[in-house]
């Protein structure tokens, strides 16, 4: 549990360093934790990722199986790795604001 | 250290300890030793159902607190020393019998002796749980497994990867692999652990990197673990058995080059394991292990050589037992002639098996068994067979492995997460499950692919062929 100031604001990390309430994210909270994650500027094909899980999980409230990640973007999961290294369920989900993924990747 | 044990009041065994200040301190402790008090439980060692558990309190001596400092300080080498100079008198205990100890062995690596030793004292592990853990470019390979005691030893990592086919080495990569666990792990493999995977054990977190670096480098793929297919078990068959239907080994080279990275990119909603056994013999006990089970079977009847067969009846052969032992009475002898009745034989090989004279019959290919499993919600399961003929064709296989990638579709698409493929068709149904997949329902498909006579050898029948060889 770690607490990080960002833009003024007091923000909560859990020990992996996921954000604690997803209400905080924005785009910009999103692009600190690519940075965290080594990824830098975020691309288009970042943000189409991000993007699909965010929506999945403010309509269902879980994060979406990683066959619906790969079916919606279109991209194979290889090349999902490559954009996150530490993998969809990780790294994206991490950028994406959601809380840590319960289940073991 | 005074610790709270709850026990069986029958034998004694040791359910849960905790330590009476952490009991004290600790809310989470505090709830699950109040839940353990009322509830009731089963002793695993009596498996006597108690309505109370017994509440002892020890003085337990803590392991030797300044040595144990020292060594975690130490670098890797100058703590190998370190431990032997702890005392480790259970340990100890099991080097003394005539035969070649573990503990010897364990003792020359970097392993924390002291975990065992207590693990030993205790009479159960010190070690907490495990799970999966990736690192950045590694998403499967890499497992973790907590410690229930900082004090002596921190969690450990180990890294998984695949044996060469047939699980034969060259010597220049068993060099390179052993070479691997020395510089980065406790210096030990677990060779061949469930699914044939080798495991080079307790690689500290930075070096997780490098260990899997030198072992691609070495020619050796990293993977299975986590939601991903594992690694595929396969029978020595063609390399060494003389029932073998199908090529087993080149099946299993198939397998990781059509599906490498299925294997290493986690994306299913559990486990998928593959075993392969050449022949109904099932040596790999795919049916009992394997997700998805792939097995070489024959459709003609046995056939019999009728020259080898007197010869086999003269030299004493008892074919009368045979014919009496087949589990569905398919098999005829009148003393001169022997038939099969290829309708009710169910291809189980204890004839095969029995008689060198009688051989599997011709038109051969593999069955195709999914869900088998020992663990998950409903226990063990044995496999439903899903097509019991699919021809094997070298050197892609590609029949057979269409009709698994088919198989793990379904399963992808329509199965809750954490659920095993077992699970999924019981609670499906297998005639849902095979229209999802698209197979025809056959009778086969209600029918055991093969049935288990449970043969034993008799020490004079081991004796004899111990002579012979
Ligand atoms: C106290 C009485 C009985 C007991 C304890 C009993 C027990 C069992 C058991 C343990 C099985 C094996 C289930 C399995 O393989 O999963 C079985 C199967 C079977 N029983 Fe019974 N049974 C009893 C009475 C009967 C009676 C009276 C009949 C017929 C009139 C019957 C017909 C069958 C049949 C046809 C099967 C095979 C079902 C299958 O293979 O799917 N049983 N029984
Ligand atoms: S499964 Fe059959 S072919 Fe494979 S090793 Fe066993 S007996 Fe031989
Ligand atoms: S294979 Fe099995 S069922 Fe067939 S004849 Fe031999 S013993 Fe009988």
């Amino acid at each position: 549990m770690a607490t990080v100031e960002f833009e003024g604001k007091p923000m909560d990390l859990d020990e992996d360093g996921f954000l604690q309430n997803p209400e905080l994210w924005s785009e910009a909270v999103a692009q600190y934790f690519a940075e965290q994650e080594g990824l830098g500027t975020l691309t288009d094909e970042h943000w189409k990722v991000v993007n699909m899980i965010r929506n999945y999980y403010l309509q269902f409230g879980v994060a979406p199986m990683i066959r619906k990640v790969v079916k919606d973007t279109g991209f194979e999961l290889k090349y999902i790795y490559t954009l996150f290294p530490s993998g969809p369920a990780k790294g994206a989900c991490k950028v994406a604001g959601l809380p840590k993924p319960t289940g073991c990747v | 250290m005074l610790m709270v044990q709850l026990a069986c009041p029958k034998c004694g065994f040791v359910i849960e300890q905790y330590g009476a200040e952490q009991l004290e301190t600790d809310a989470q402790k505090q709830k699950r030793y109040q839940y353990l008090r009322k509830k009731q439980s089963l002793c695993p060692s009596c498996l006597t159902q108690t309505a109370k558990l017994e509440e002892r309190r020890v003085e337990l001596e803590a392991p030797p607190q300044a040595e144990l400092m020292a060594e975690a300080e130490a670098p890797p080498e100058a703590r190998a020393e370190g431990e032997a100079a702890t005392p480790t008198p259970f340990c100890d205990e099991l080097e003394r019998g005539p035969w070649p100890s573990h503990v010897t062995e364990l003792k020359q690596t970097r392993y924390h002796m002291q975990m065992y030793e207590e693990g030993l004292r205790q009479k159960r592990t010190q070690w907490g749980f495990g799970g999966y853990t990736s690192i950045p470019g590694v998403a499967s390979g890499i497992l973790m497994r907590a410690s229930a005691r900082p004090d002596i030893a921190k969690g450990a990592n180990l890294v998984r990867a695949f044996c060469p086919s047939g699980t034969f080495y060259s010597t220049k990569t068993f060099r390179a692999l052993c070479d691997v666990a020395d510089r980065h792990g406790y210096g030990i493999l677990h060779l061949h652990a469930t699914t044939c995977d080798i495991e080079v054990l307790g690689v500290p977190k930075e070096e997780l990197r490098a260990t899997v670096d030198e072992l691609v480098a070495a020619g050796l793929d990293v993977g299975s673990t986590g939601d991903a297919y594992r690694n595929c078990q396969e029978c020595i068959g063609p390399l060494r058995c003389e029932m073998v239907l199908v090529d087993s080994v080149a099946m299993r080279q198939a397998y990781f080059t059509r599906f490498l990275d299925d294997v290493q990119y986690p994306r299913f909603p559990h486990k998928i394991k593959f075993k392969l056994s050449g022949c109904p013999n099932d040596c790999t006990r795919s049916q009992q292990k394997g997700d998805i089970a792939i097995v070489g079977v024959f459709r003609d009847p046995p056939r019999i050589d009728e020259a080898r067969l007197d010869d086999w009846v003269k030299n004493g052969g008892d074919l009368a037992h045979v014919v009496r032992m087949c589990p569905t009475r398919a098999m005829e002898w009148d003393g001169r002639r022997l038939t099969i009745d290829a309708d009710a034989c169910v291809r189980c090989m204890y004839c095969i098996n029995k008689c060198p004279a009688i051989r599997p019959g011709g038109d051969r290919g593999v069955a195709v068994l999914a869900g088998g499993k020992m663990r998950g919600k409903y226990g063990p399961l044995q496999p439903f067979l899903i097509a019991p003929l699919v021809p094997a064709i070298p050197p892609d296989f590609k029949e057979v492995f269409d009709l698994c990638a088919k198989i793990t579709d379904v399963y992808d698409e329509h199965a809750r997460r954490k659920e095993r493929l077992g699970d999924f068709i019981y609670r499906t149904g297998i005639d849902e499950f095979c229209r999802l997949v698209g197979v025809a329902p056959t009778p086969q498909q209600m029918v055991a692919p093969r049935i288990n006579p449970f043969y034993h050898w008799t020490p004079e029948e081991l004796q004899a062929s111990r002579k012979e060889a």
